[in-house]
């Protein structure tokens, strides 16, 4: 029995100090969280944003015609890093799982170590791999879709090889908050932060999201 | 806000077209600072649909000419969670007061609105705040 004991803790050890080098202890995220976003979902103000002369031009082409929330599809990264439904969070050894109510989407933060494969599609999610800063959950994402936008008011996001998101998730009591530097040196002149935060629901539920373009068209 | 209720007939045309230059470099697709009033209106169809809901209803203009209006509600996710369900309204419903933020032109079609508010004849009330519904009975003795 000592042995085994020994064994799971130097097992437990070794992975705490797998990413930062330092002993590190991880924090209960898992259950279902509901939203209590910042007005305007924590987007910064259109007045703050500094984009560069290629993301004002493509801000500016930005019409109904283009907004992908009429035509069902999933907001991704980094466009959904906040929405206003429920999501669950589950926590497993290998992975972080965050179940979103909004489009049923789902994305997966892989904390064993491993990183993006050279052949994996860039998509609307991305690849998501984190590591555990003291009690702060820090994701990095990379491979994402040029089909997307930075956020719901249509401000431009290039999906190009340049790209990534930093998003650092921190939970105080029955409060989890998160902040997310998103770079895009092609739209932006800085980089673009977002915050977002939810309210631990135990008896909270997550329903079917069940979308119909027919029912998108406001134009 | 504006408050412009025309009796049977609403549009709040010159505030439009002021928004709508705005708008052009703001993606804004309802005008929440003005507020249009329908009086007496008729439901010709209802879903419960995401990505949003839509409530088609028609009113009679000052010639006595029938308009329809697509009304935009909140998505079927959050009508469901304010207590609206596929049977709050059924075509042929007439609906006594409708409070709506009107489309802004250029980024909606003309006669979209959002809700904000249906008042119902027995005394029910529907309103909508963002992407929120909530439905409340009438008091009854």
């Amino acid at each position: 029995m000592r042995i085994r004991t020994i064994a799971f803790a130097v097992a437990v050890t070794a992975g705490a100090f797998h990413f930062s080098g330092v002993v590190s202890a991880q924090a209960d995220f898992e259950g279902i969280w509901i939203p209590d976003h910042p007005p305007g979902l924590g987007q910064p103000p259109l007045s703050t944003v500094k984009l560069t002369p290629a993301g004002r031009a493509e801000f500016e082409r930005f019409g109904p015609e283009k907004d992908p929330s009429f035509r069902c599809i999933m907001p991704g990264v980094p466009r959904g890093l906040a929405d206003p439904y429920p999501i669950e969070i589950v926590q497993q050894d290998h992975q972080i799982l965050m179940l979103h109510e909004y489009y049923h989407q789902v994305r997966r933060v892989f904390m064993d170590g491993r990183e993006a494969p050279d052949y994996w599609v860039p998509s609307l999610i991305g690849y998501s791999t984190g590591h555990w800063e003291g009690e702060t959950l820090v994701v990095r994402t990379t491979h994402l879709s040029p089909d997307n936008y930075m956020s719901i008011s249509g401000l431009p996001f290039s999906g190009n090889e340049d790209t990534y998101a930093i998003e650092r998730y921190t939970r105080s009591g029955d409060v989890l908050t998160f902040t997310a530097e998103v770079y895009d040196p092609t739209n932006y002149e800085e980089l673009y932060i977002t915050t977002g935060r939810w309210n631990f629901a135990p008896d909270g539920e997550i329903w079917e999201y069940e979308c119909n373009p027919d029912y998108g068209e406001v134009n | 806000m504006k408050h412009l209720s025309f009796g049977k007939f609403p549009f709040a045309v010159g505030a439009l077209i002021s928004l709508s230059a705005l708008a052009h470099h703001s993606p804004t697709y309802f005008d929440a600072e003005v507020e249009v009033v329908h009086e007496n209106v008729t439901v010709v169809a209802y879903a419960v649909a995401n990505p949003h809901g839509i409530l088609v209803y028609v009113v009679s203009d000052d010639g006595g000419t029938e308009v329809e209006w697509h009304a935009e509600l909140p998505s079927a996710n959050f009508l469901r969670r304010g207590g609206l369900t596929e049977s709050t309204f059924t075509p042929g419903d007439r609906l006594a007061v409708v409070t709506s933020s009107p489309g802004v032109a250029g980024w909606t079609r003309p006669n979209v609105i959002r809700l904000t508010r249906v008042d119902f004849p027995n005394g029910d009330v529907a309103t909508f705040t963002g992407i929120s519904a909530s439905f409340t009975r009438a008091e009854t003795d």
